[in-house]
């Protein structure tokens, strides 16, 4: 399932600092990711992600950096910043209280979740 | 201690953000083409980017910026196993990609290009707004629709036919040349003389009987006895009538024969207008050659030259103990300045001023040099015509003259919206910098053509210059003011100067030279109103000592059976100051100073503010021996 557009304006941000919690990426990469680690459900086109790569590196949140890979080609890079970090943390606790809300209206009734949550 | 900007210190932040932007910008930037044409990626793809990065219409560091990413994303997806194919389509719909790299980057801009775009949109903005400015104001021209020509010459051509004195003299003046131009010539009638500066500003005097130039002299008189003739014959009328035109296709061959002599009609256009040192364009010199400032007056400078000939005849005719003709000519001389100044152009009053003053100074001197010649029946007419002589054309000065002149200027320098109003033109600073010339009064140097900043800068007078409507009320407003203090007698406003008025509430150099006109005329015409009363007086006391073999002591004694009224002291109001000896008589006025210095001789000039006013004697060694 893929986010709608406003949706994706919400959470998209919050999953692609948690992405880079686990350290620095190129672009396509966290495409990749994203959408093999939320099972189809951040599946983010080019034209969404730089975007919101640019807007995160203006707020500080990330640092971009060109520099050689692996593959002896260049690329950007893109890491987590202190102020992203604290953002992040942030983010967490807001999604967990919203989705312990949702849990608590029974929106997310029947969904397997590791948050540690009981069901209502 | 420097203010972090952002997270990074000032210099860094200088170094890495704004100088590397603006060399991208500014230096590089044009790259972004060749960054994608250089990415080795396929031909689709490449297309595919530089649609998406040319149409996000961002600054060219930022589609440097947006290029990079896209094929570093093209690229490590192929790397990563995928087709160029399947990343172009999963790539969605590259116009919305386009809106959103834009959005993002312009929502993102850094502070420093915000500003500095900012900046150069001001700048860029100022300079089209200012040539658009420009073109605005280069594209006006003046369009002078109203002939005020036409209208100053009906004014004096208007006068009733018998009353006109120019077709009576039309014929004579061609015969002989009088005008400019012509071939007349009267220097036998004068002598060097290093004491004197007469009105060509050359040292020289009229001619005496008992100077060696004498006889060629009389001989000149001879030769043009029909001229004085002519003017003995006409004086008395009261008009001279003769037409005013700038286009001179408009005079009469008659007309223009006696006032032009030797030139052709289209003599009025010269190059450079009347010879000034001006670097002007040909339509500005167009259009101030056919302006009303142009009109010429060739003749009324021949109208002295013929009072101070009339002079030399006296000189003459009491020689023969002709009293006849030398009463003639002193009326013909008082009835030529009549002529001259009987219109309502400014400059032609203050000649027939001048004129009426060479009467004033021969009868004077006639009857110093020569107490006896006259009968005492002629003395008594020559009194009476002095006492009458008609100068209501000098006592109410107005300035429809000037007022139409500087109005045709107007129409020269500004443009015409068809509503009685217009802007200032190019063209028109040029006919401006020509009329400083024209009215040059001042002892600063003048420029000789518009100076190049106030070219380039021309336009920024259509927000601080007047209007053409606002000039011409200010026209208006000026010419009445200076009419009402002009109307006025020399002790309601000694102390008002009307260059200083005109220069302070007139639009320019133009009203402050009229001004300065109308500030003499207003002396000269008070002084030479004051020259009649006290020459009728003069006349009186020659009367009186005929009769009682001995000068009158006080005024009181003429008052009644010598004189009617007696004259009034044109700086004061009050009465003139007499002074009586057993030799002769002195008339004075106390003069612009208040102070009775006796009748010492010191004044310089008719407008002397120190010292007395001399009316009676005019000249101390007056001889006409």
């Amino acid at each position: 399932m893929k986010l709608e557009r406003e949706m994706m304006r919400g959470a998209g941000p919050t999953a692609v600092l948690q992405l880079l919690s686990g350290g620095e990426m190129y672009g396509y990469q966290i495409v990749e990711s994203l959408t093999k680690k939320s099972k189809g459900v951040f599946e983010l086109g080019q034209s969404t992600l730089y975007p919101m790569l640019y807007n995160l590196e203006s707020k500080g949140l990330v640092k971009s950096e060109e520099k050689v890979g692996s593959n002896k080609r260049k690329r950007r890079y893109y890491r987590l910043t202190a102020k992203g970090q604290k953002k992040l943390e942030s983010d967490r606790e807001q999604w967990t209280a919203i989705i312990k809300g949702m849990k608590a209206l029974g929106l997310t009734r029947g969904v397997q979740s590791d948050l540690g949550l009981t069901g209502a | 201690m420097s203010r972090p900007i952002g997270n990074q210190p000032p210099k860094a932040w200088i170094d890495g953000e704004l100088i590397q932007k603006l060399k991208r910008q500014f230096f590089s930037a044009g790259n972004w083409k060749k960054r994608i044409d250089k990415s080795n990626l396929p031909e689709p793809v490449i297309e595919l980017i530089l649609g998406v990065v040319r149409r996000s219409r961002l600054m060219r560091f930022e589609k440097y910026e947006i290029a990079t990413d896209l094929i570093y994303h093209f690229q490590d997806g192929h790397e990563r196993g995928r087709s160029y194919d399947d990343l172009i389509e999963s790539f969605g719909d590259s116009a919305v990609a386009s809106q959103l790299f834009r959005s993002s980057k312009l929502r993102n801009r850094p502070m420093s290009i915000k500003a500095t775009k900012g900046i150069l949109g001001i700048f860029g903005g100022s300079v089209v707004g200012f040539i658009a400015l420009h073109f605005f104001y280069s594209a006006a021209v003046p369009t002078p629709k109203f002939d005020y020509s036409n209208q100053l010459n009906d004014t004096v051509t208007s006068v009733p036919e018998d009353e006109k004195a120019w077709p009576k003299y039309r014929e004579i003046w061609i015969k002989y040349g009088l005008s400019e131009g012509g071939q007349y010539s009267d220097q036998e009638l004068y002598v060097p003389d290093e004491k004197e500066l007469d009105f060509t500003s050359n040292p020289r005097r009229l001619v005496k009987p008992s100077d060696p130039q004498w006889p060629a002299a009389v001989a000149k008189l001879d030769s043009i006895e029909e001229v004085l003739e002519m003017f003995r014959q006409h004086a008395h009328l009261p008009h001279l009538g003769t037409p005013l035109h700038i286009d001179l296709s408009r005079y009469s061959d008659e007309d223009f024969a006696a006032l032009m002599p030797g030139k052709t009609r289209d003599h009025q256009e010269y190059d450079t207008p009347w010879g000034l040192e001006v670097d002007v364009s040909d339509d500005a010199t167009r259009l101030i050659n056919q302006s009303c400032v142009g009109i010429l007056l060739p003749h009324i400078q021949k109208f002295r030259m013929f009072a101070r000939t009339f002079v030399v005849d006296t000189r003459l005719a009491i020689l023969q103990g002709d009293q006849e003709r030398a009463l003639s000519n002193i009326k013909t001389i008082f009835g030529l300045s009549r002529q001259v100044g009987n219109n309502p152009i400014l400059v032609q009053k203050l000649v027939a001023i001048a004129i009426q003053s060479e009467g004033v100074q021969l009868v004077q001197s006639t009857l110093d040099a020569h107490p006896n010649f006259f009968s005492n029946e002629r003395l008594e007419s020559l009194q009476t015509f002095v006492a009458n002589t008609d100068i209501s054309y000098m006592t109410s000065p107005d300035l429809s003259f000037e007022i139409s002149v500087a109005k045709d200027m107007i129409q020269r320098i500004y443009s015409d919206d068809g509503n009685g109003d217009g802007r200032m033109t190019p063209v028109g600073a040029e006919v401006l910098i020509m009329c400083q010339h024209l009215t040059f009064t001042s002892g600063e140097e003048l420029p000789q053509s518009v100076p190049p900043i106030d070219r380039i800068l021309g336009p920024m007078q259509l927000f601080s210059a007047p209007t053409r409507r606002e000039v011409e009320a200010e026209l208006v407003d000026l010419a009445t003011a200076l009419e009402t203090e002009a109307k006025k007698r020399l002790w309601e406003n000694q102390d008002f100067d009307f260059s200083e008025h005109a220069r302070s509430k007139g639009p320019g150099e133009l009203f402050e030279s009229l001004g300065t006109i109308l500030g003499t005329l207003q002396i000269c015409r008070e002084r030479m109103i004051a020259q009649r009363g006290t020459t009728t007086l003069g006349i009186a006391a020659h009367r009186f000592r005929r009769h009682h073999k001995r000068w009158p002591t006080a005024l009181n004694e003429l008052e009644g059976t010598w004189l009617k009224a007696l004259p009034y002291d044109p700086a004061t109001g009050d009465t003139i100051k007499f002074l009586s000896s057993g030799s002769g008589i002195r008339i004075y006025s106390v003069g612009f100073n208040n102070t009775d210095e006796g009748g010492i001789r010191n004044q310089v000039g008719w407008i002397d503010r120190e010292n007395d006013w001399i009316f009676w004697p005019l000249n101390e060694e007056a001889d006409l021996e």
